[in-house]
């Protein structure tokens, strides 16, 4: 992992959260949308543990873990966002939170899960911080007492959201999401490459993981209009479009979940004004 | 000397406190090294005596306080304003955490209010044993290790590169102050710049022992050595701010490389390469005869 290779947004000044407040409506919107596809997505099957990952770093998967943890609380479910990035985490920055203790404490039996959950306001939403970075993180996600916790969470909340590492060249991410009822993959428009997210997709498929689709961070919104979802289905042609929104890169995300099984998206959200560029 | 000079430096590793290591033996002594702390421009120096964990007639955390009010006062007496503040050099001892967790010692760094840090004596030649485990079960125990001069540490000083997946795990690494002006060797003070120019350092101290072999006026060269290869910026971070948050117990603000090059992407061109070009070119020699 590169730690210090490029400043993510939210480290270049923005915000990571962009629930409250006036400024980020669109985004904030688009958070809701997820959490509306999610909940259709749910009708299938039960949806009670999510794991959130991206093909590589830098993505942006602690800030989407993060609203979307917010956009579900706001719905009125109980939810725990979990910082599972034991490599490099940054769950807790959203929160204002520290992570000195927090998972790892309670794996490692230091701190029983109630004294490691911190309460976030105003939205009633539950927090775990990574808690100490392990020498081996992965053996620590995988082990048996893992396991027993997310039960434990299963029992405790009605959502729980898994905030983890890149799944390409780690498998801490994997491993979860083995564990989990779905993975939502994080990948940042104009910046990961495809054969990046088929690679991460192939690995989630090795471990049988559900992939409910993929989230489509840092999309620019164009001067043609507010509303523009695109959908990210292979595509090859992202090309840049410079707009006046170039400088200022949107830390805060437009969001688009769309299929990565080999069919065209399905246009679960109430808005699906794709461009010609965005979908093929 | 500019106005700018490394102005409130603040020291982490000093061993103050007389008659209890290896540093200096009697009050007066101590109290020339205060004296030469202030003119050299450090304003607060946090006393950190050896100890070893587990060996009898180790000094806890109420002696240390204690020795440190007794300086206060006599420095006061002689209207020397420095501040101190206590502290100690622990010895990784294989089960430190447990020594660390019983809590009676208390030998955190500094005023430990909201972020408490532990410096880490590492030993000169070898790591000690399982010392990334060590470092993270410290951390279980809320401390957050401080490791006192790698660069002086034979393994660590061939490779440097080791301490960044400490570093991000956070423990936070000093390196001496003499280290960089080359008061211990070459290999030691490229490893200690190589260190500070990634931003994997993020504190300097003397680890002052004596007013002469290794004097707190060490921090002032290192600074000024700081700021003529990367700026008085850096020099600054590294000399005051930094060490003052450890001091004070905050959390560290964010990491800066003092080159702005991410740390993992540069290795230090060592030995090996050279020998890998030579033979790889010896190589190509040998087969065009």
């Amino acid at each position: 992992m590169r730690r210090r290779a490029r400043p993510s947004p939210s480290e270049r000044g923005g915000p990571m959260l962009v629930m409250d407040g006036e400024r980020y409506q669109l985004a904030a919107e688009a958070f809701r949308s997820l959490r509306t596809n999610l909940q259709y997505a749910a009708l299938g099957r039960p949806l009670q543990v999510l794991t959130v990952t991206a093909a590589g770093p830098d993505e942006g998967k602690s800030a989407v873990t993060a609203n979307l943890a917010v956009a579900l609380a706001q719905g009125g479910s109980r939810v725990l966002a979990v910082g599972a990035d034991l490599r490099r985490p940054s769950l807790h920055r959203a929160f204002g939170l520290d992570y000195h203790v927090g998972l790892t404490s309670v794996l490692m039996g230091r701190v029983a899960l109630e004294e490691a959950v911190r309460r976030v306001e105003p939205w009633g939403l539950d927090v775990l911080p990574s808690g100490p970075l392990p020498p081996n993180p992965a053996e620590m996600l995988g082990s048996r007492q893992m396991e027993a916790l997310l039960e434990a969470m299963r029992q405790r909340w009605e959502t729980v959201l898994l905030d983890t590492p890149p799944v390409v060249a780690l498998s801490d991410a994997a491993l979860l999401a083995a564990r989990s009822d779905g993975v939502l993959l994080v990948v940042s428009a104009h910046q990961t490459p495809r054969d990046v997210v088929v690679a991460a997709r192939r690995q989630l498929e090795q471990v049988g993981a559900r992939i409910l689709g993929v989230v489509l961070n840092r999309v620019r919104p164009t001067e043609s209009g507010r509303y523009h979802y695109y959908y990210y289905y292979y595509a090859r042609d992202h090309q840049r479009r410079p707009g006046p929104d170039d400088t200022a890169a949107p830390t805060a995300p437009g969001l688009a979940l769309a299929g990565l099984d080999g069919r065209p998206p399905q246009p679960a959200a109430s808005r699906t004004g794709a461009t010609g560029e965005g979908s093929r | 000397m500019s106005a700018s000079t490394g102005q409130g430096m603040v020291d982490i590793h000093h061993h103050l406190l007389p008659g209890l290591d290896d540093g200096p033996r009697d009050w007066g002594q101590s109290l020339a090294m205060a004296r030469a702390a202030v003119r050299s421009g450090i304003r607060t120096v946090v006393a950190t005596p050896h100890v070893h964990p587990g060996r009898p007639g180790q000094p806890g955390r109420a002696a240390i306080v204690e020795m440190v009010d007794e300086l206060r006062s006599r420095l006061a007496s002689e209207g020397c304003e420095l501040e101190v503040l206590p502290g100690a050099e622990v010895y990784p001892v294989p089960d430190l955490a447990r020594w660390l967790a019983q809590g009676g010692p208390g030998w955190e760094l500094g005023q430990g209010a909201r972020t408490r840090y532990v410096l880490l004596d590492l030993p000169l030649d070898r790591l000690p044993p399982h010392f990334d485990r060590l470092l993270f079960e410290v951390a279980l125990g809320g401390l957050i290790p401080v490791i006192a001069h790698p660069e002086r540490n034979r393994q660590l000083a061939e490779r440097p590169q080791a301490l960044v997946p400490l570093a991000e795990r956070g423990a936070v690494v000093q390196v001496t102050a003499q280290s960089l002006t080359g008061g211990f060797g070459r290999q030691a003070q490229q490893a200690a710049m190589w260190l500070v120019r990634h931003g994997v350092a993020r504190v300097v101290a003397t680890d002052a022992h004596d007013v002469v072999h290794r004097s707190p006026r060490a921090l002032q060269e290192a600074w000024r050595h700081l700021a003529h290869h990367l700026g008085v910026e850096a020099a600054d971070r590294l000399c005051v701010h930094w060490p003052r948050q450890v001091a004070r117990g905050e959390p560290l603000s964010d990491p800066v490389p003092a080159d702005g090059q991410p740390a993992r992407r540069l290795e230090a061109p060592g030995v090996r390469d050279l020998v890998r070009g030579l033979r790889a070119w010896w190589e190509r020699r040998a087969s065009s005869f």
